[in-house]
């Protein structure tokens, strides 16, 4: 993987596509029942995911030559990517091809992944530039054809139901969209102070997001509630003639941002991986994580059930705040006994 | 035998033995007075007439006593009025000179020779290129001589700053090849570079700018160097700091780094209105979305998702489906092969049996494959829109027929799926490119907005004579490029 610099505009539409992606494989069963609420969930889920970058960046900047930060991060992206395809196939199999093979799916998208992390972060982020031209003229089209069906009607009070819900939702979306790690790792490759950019396009992401879930409320009101996909369901009964139905368009511009965002998580998981040993083979090292998504991917309860949800919430609690406040302690009781 | 010796006769022997067996190598032996002489040349390669009355003639009024280099100054002083006269020390160069059809004059005694310039050999008129044609500009295209190309280079761009300079490339052939470039706006290390590049290509003979692309580019799908037939495009590339590689013997100019945003642009756009020079360039890229993709994604639709489609056009689609044998996917590839077929007869064929390729072409292709109920008529106006689309960037045809073929079977076996991931395929596939240190996708991709003033749009010339980027200023360019 080539080691060359990027610029703060271009990291930070890393940040704008990684942080917007995932929100097309948000699970309504997993949400509790309120979109009112989940409008300002997204916003708690943004703060909450710059907030946990403090504590990864100072583990990243004074432990970095540690064995167990060298360990732990490569395991944790690793984690991260199989998490990742499995969410976007398990999507892909419920909405748009039904009748794919998951292993099959997952495999192919994590190659191409590994193809774009292979060519370099330089590459990434020309790639990003072009992903996020087509994403951004792709969500403008949906969003505004399906003000065609919006309700004033369907309005919600927010909070109706008590603050529980935005919690729960919160941490739901914390755990998808948390991309802090990997930027922690990439923005070594940024040649420029990025901090406003970077803070600027992290919230017109959940901006929009914010205004995708008010528009699922208004257009399609309760019945977005009965759908498993909300975002890809308000694509699917929205029409711009000639176009039936814009899911063609809808899943088109989030699956190359997924296989984007996961092929950043592939860098950063490679960059940790050299630390501790440089002559680690960039494809060999992510044989394992392969196989272990295939054998996942053909496990049909395991598809069924779970986002991961649970294990990326405490994976990241574990990396942002346990393993830093072990690190203290541990440095302050060092320096105690050599003083 | 390396440097020439002050016998003649030890000279003439050398290169009697080095051309032996070549019918061509004329010795034309006669006396300057006292002193005897020869006038060698290649038959063919200079003008006989010409070298009759500049040459022979004078060489033959001389009545001195001098001998020896004394001679040869007397006559380079006072006899002989040839505008490119040169001495030459070595057997090498005289055979070098000779190639490049000069007389060369060698006189007894003495160390040296003289070259004379009479080229006089057969060579096509200037004429308008056919594969780069314009609305509005010069009629004048390269020919394969690389002088001439030189001489229609330097009347449009009157600058001292202009430079040529000439390398040779080609173990037996040893063809010549001219970088030139604009001294005050080339980037020095990417001349550096490209020299590089140029004086390592190991061939045995480059008969072709061909020859030598692959040398300058990587072997991937988006790599890609320039080629100009038309000086005024390359005059153009070259005010922006490019660098142009003439190789004798062809009337393709290389030029490089090559953007892929210069596959959309032509010099009409120039010279047209901005208004409509943009709209034309944003056709361009629409055409090619379209060359690119609508067959993959008919395919992946009409045959994965057809809920997509309008009912009136689902249900024609259908009817032909119904009543013709192949799936979508065999009848889009078989209508793309036979249009390929048909492409590559209509560019092999004699001219003469041009006009009949062109007839069974659309008789078998467009009309009775149709009736005859062997392929639909809507896959065949598919591939049809898609190969028109495709002749707007013809830059970008090679790329453009694999990229189709791949799509249609994606497309065809995956579905829109499999079209997302060949898009995400390409997309990686172009931005990791880079053509001597500068991104191919610059700049769309890290996007310049100054630079971008002749890439989607074409700015009035009076906002754009500010704005033209020179490449080595272009974004994500390399540090190691940027080091003036």
């Amino acid at each position: 993987m080539i080691n060359n610099k990027i610029s703060s505009w271009q990291f930070s539409f890393f940040a704008f596509i990684s942080f917007i992606s995932p929100f097309a494989f948000i699970r309504n069963d997993m949400l509790n029942n309120n979109i009112a609420d989940t409008v300002f969930s997204v916003f708690a889920a943004f703060v909450l995911s710059v907030l946990i970058s403090l504590p990864i960046n100072f583990i990243n900047e004074s432990f970095k030559d540690n064995i167990a930060v060298r360990i732990i991060y490569p395991v944790y992206f690793n984690f991260i990517i199989t998490s990742d395809a499995l969410l976007v196939t398990k999507m892909l199999t419920n909405t748009i091809i039904p009748e794919g093979n998951p292993a099959f799916i997952s495999v192919l998208m994590l190659l191409v992944a590994l193809y774009g992390a292979v060519k370099g972060v330089e590459c990434l982020a020309r790639s990003c530039t072009a992903i996020s031209f087509f994403f951004i003229v792709g969500i403008l089209f949906i969003g505004l054809a399906s003000f065609q069906n919006f309700r004033k009607e369907e309005y919600i009070i927010p909070f109706v139901n008590g603050t529980t819900d935005f919690y729960n939702n919160s941490l739901y979306i914390f755990s998808l969209i948390s991309f802090a790690p990997q930027f922690i790792i990439l923005k070594e490759s940024v040649k420029e102070k990025f901090r406003l950019k970077y803070i600027l396009l992290t919230f017109s992401s959940a901006l929009i997001a914010s205004i995708f879930f008010l528009l699922v409320q208004y257009t399609l009101g309760y019945y977005a509630l009965t759908q498993e996909y909300p975002f890809y369901t308000l694509s699917a009964v929205t029409n711009a003639m000639p176009l039936k139905r814009l899911d063609l368009i809808f899943t088109f511009i989030f699956i190359m941002a997924a296989i984007l965002r996961m092929s950043l998580s592939f860098i950063a998981s490679y960059k940790t991986a050299i630390r501790s040993d440089k002559s680690i083979n960039k494809f060999l090292f992510f044989v394992p994580l392969i196989i272990s998504v295939l054998i996942l991917s053909l496990n049909e309860n395991f598809m069924k059930e779970g986002d991961m949800y649970i294990i990326r919430l405490i994976s990241l609690v574990l990396l942002s705040l346990v393993i830093p406040i072990i690190f203290i302690v541990y440095n302050k009781i060092k320096h105690r006994r050599r003083s | 035998m390396e440097l020439i010796s002050v016998k003649l006769s030890e000279n003439i022997t050398c290169l009697k033995e080095l051309f032996k067996n070549a019918m061509d190598f004329t010795v034309r032996e006669f006396k300057i007075g006292e002193c005897d002489a020869v006038l060698l040349s290649l038959d063919g390669m200079i003008n006989k007439q010409q070298a009759a009355i500049s040459i022979l003639n004078p060489l033959m009024d001389v009545n001195s006593k001098l001998t020896g280099n004394t001679l040869l100054e007397y006559i380079s002083s006072n006899s002989i009025g040839t505008a490119d006269e040169q001495k030459l020390y070595k057997i090498s160069e005289i055979t070098e000179k000779m190639f490049l059809g000069f007389a060369v004059l060698l006189i007894d005694g003495a160390g040296y020779a003289l070259s004379f310039g009479v080229q006089g050999f057969e060579r096509r008129s200037v004429s308008e290129p056919d594969n780069e044609v314009m609305q509005q500009g010069s009629k004048e295209g390269f020919v394969e001589a690389f002088l001439i190309n030189i001489s229609m280079v330097r009347r449009r761009m009157r600058n001292t700053g202009l430079k040529f300079e000439m390398l040779t490339v080609g173990e037996e052939s040893k063809t010549p090849v001219v970088l030139c470039y604009l001294e005050n706006k080339v980037n020095k290390q990417l001349l550096e570079n490209i020299k590089n590049k140029v004086k390592g290509i190991k061939l045995e003979s480059a008969l072709a700018a061909g020859y030598l692309s692959g040398f300058l580019k990587k072997s991937s799908l988006f790599g890609n160097i320039g080629i100009t037939e038309r000086p005024d495009t390359l005059c153009g590339k070259l005010a922006e700091g490019r660098v142009g590689i003439i190789v004798d013997g062809t009337p393709n100019v290389i030029v490089v780094p090559h953007l892929f945003a210069e596959n959309f642009q032509t010099l009409d756009d120039y010279a047209n209105r901005p208004m409509y020079a943009s709209f034309t360039r944003c056709i361009r890229f629409i055409a090619f979305l379209i060359a690119a993709f609508l067959p993959g994604l008919y395919a992946a639709i009409v045959i994965h998702r057809p809920e997509l489609i309008p009912d009136v056009l689902l249900s024609k689609i259908a009817a032909e489906e119904a009543a013709t044998p192949f799936s979508i996917m065999w009848e889009l590839m078989l209508v793309n092969l036979l249009y390929e077929i048909m492409r590559e007869a209509g560019l092999r064929a004699p001219k003469s049996l041009g006009q009949a390729v062109s007839i069974v072409g659309a008789l078998v292709i467009g009309d009775t494959a149709v009736q005859s109920g062997l392929i639909g008529a809507t896959s065949l106006m598919v591939i049809a829109s898609s190969a028109i689309s495709g002749y707007t960037i013809q830059k970008l045809y090679e790329q453009l027929s694999i990229i189709r073929l791949l799509l249609i079977f994606a497309g065809g076996i995956l579905g829109v799926w499999g079209i997302i991931l060949s898009a995400v395929f390409l997309i990686y596939n172009i931005c990791s490119e880079e053509n001597f240190g500068i991104p191919v996708t610059s700049p769309f991709a890290p996007f310049s907005l100054k630079a971008m003033s002749d890439v989607i749009i074409r700015l009035p010339w009076r906002r754009l004579k500010n704005m033209r980027s020179n490449i080595s200023n272009m974004p994500g360019v390399k540090d190691s490029i940027n080091d003036k």
